[in-house]
């Protein structure tokens, strides 16, 4: 398996504004955890999506996007940001289960 | 011993497999005095065709062979793909093919020189990649119908986690039908250098070996079934193979350029 961390700030959180244009930035495919989502599963899964699938990428390899919010003692203290962050993460793996059959993005608190 | 049952014999563990990259000079010059050996600075007289890993954005044509083009300057070829910036994704493979009957019996070492004229980035729009490939098959059509060969896939789409990563071709799951799939064996950095690549492949042993800049690569002998369209004859296969970046819904995407030079190919016997 293939892991790659990819790190945010808890500090940097300031509101749900403010995660959003974190989340935005993070993999530099804007709009991937939103309008954009099934373009960059596409994107990054090749080969192994269920639905645009191309034989020529069929790989034992099976990514995984870690997201790592690094100085995370605060973020329990705000509920909304914290369901916010988790809302986004389960729709991302939702759609990657059904495009992929396994979710893409693990969350980690640091 | 002659140098075929060393071969042979190193084939058949993984430390021989590392000695099947060591050509010696007194055999490429039979070969080359038997007229087993073709070599070159460029890859002109190649053939070139779209391959299978190809996609078209909604609305687009399909891929077609205006789509990709190999150019040679003497010194060096360039393989292009998605040369007109279309919303597709572009597989181009050069390659030399000869029709040789026998082709099953000999061990074929086979080596190029490959680099990149730009690096794949997350904020490159003219130039990006999918993957550059490397590849030598002999196609069994009068026999098995199974296509034997070795093959390596570095991917360079910048999006993804594997960016940099190595890959063979291998199969996987029941060997009486086995499937086929690229495993990662490693990484190389992604850089405008000019790196070489070198291909063992041995039928009557089933053995195979491979080396990035001198650097021993696990590889894998793998069989591929093919369309019942293929012809009835033997047929071997070097070949150098780009596919530029995945389009997305985009209308355009960026073209994909590989150069490569000093090839060459050797039939041992």
């Amino acid at each position: 398996m293939l892991k790659e961390k990819r790190q945010i700030p808890g500090d940097a959180i300031k509101n749900e504004q403010t995660l959003e244009e974190l989340l935005n930035n993070l993999m530099n495919f804007p709009g991937w955890h939103r309008e954009r989502s099934t373009e960059w599963i596409d994107m990054v899964t090749l080969g192994e999506n269920l639905i645009t699938q191309i034989p020529h990428f069929q790989t034992t390899d099976e990514d995984l996007f870690i997201i790592e919010i690094t100085g995370s003692h605060g973020l329990a203290d705000r509920p909304p940001v914290l369901a916010q962050l988790v809302r986004r993460v389960r729709e991302i793996n939702q759609q990657s289960v059904e495009r992929i059959g396994r979710p893409l993005l693990l969350l980690l608190f640091s | 011993m002659i140098r075929r049952e060393f071969l042979r014999a190193a084939g058949a563990s993984a430390i021989g497999a590392m000695a099947l990259l060591h050509w010696p000079e007194e055999q490429v010059a039979h070969a080359a005095a038997e007229n087993l050996s073709y070599q070159g600075t460029d890859l002109n007289n190649w053939l070139v065709a779209v391959g299978d890993g190809v996609f078209a954005a909604e609305g687009e044509a399909p891929v077609a062979q205006d789509d990709i083009a190999t150019l040679h300057f003497g010194d060096h070829s360039e393989l292009r793909a998605n040369v007109h910036q279309r919303g597709i994704m572009a597989h181009n493979i050069t390659y030399n093919q000869q029709t040789v009957p026998d082709a099953l019996d000999y061990i074929h070492l086979c080596e190029f020189s490959f680099r990149l004229p730009y690096v794949p980035s997350t904020s490159s729009w003219e130039q990006n990649a999918q993957t550059f490939e490397a590849s030598f098959f002999i196609w069994d059509g009068s026999n098995t119908r199974l296509d034997y060969g070795i093959a390596l896939q570095w991917i360079l789409n910048p999006w993804m986690n594997s960016f940099g990563k190595i890959r063979t071709w291998v199969n996987v799951g029941d060997p009486a039908q086995p499937r086929n799939v690229w495993k990662s064996i490693g990484q190389l950095n992604v850089d405008t250098n000019w790196h070489t690549i070198k291909l063992v492949f041995d039928y009557q042993f089933q053995t195979t070996a491979m080396a990035i800049d001198g650097n021993h690569c696990l590889s894998s002998f793998s069989t591929t079934p093919k369309a019942g369209t293929w012809s009835g004859e033997t047929v071997a296969r070097f070949g150098a193979e780009i596919i530029s970046i995945f389009p997305g819904s985009n209308p355009n995407a960026p073209s994909h350029t590989m150069e490569v030079r000093d090839w060459r190919w050797l039939w041992i016997q």
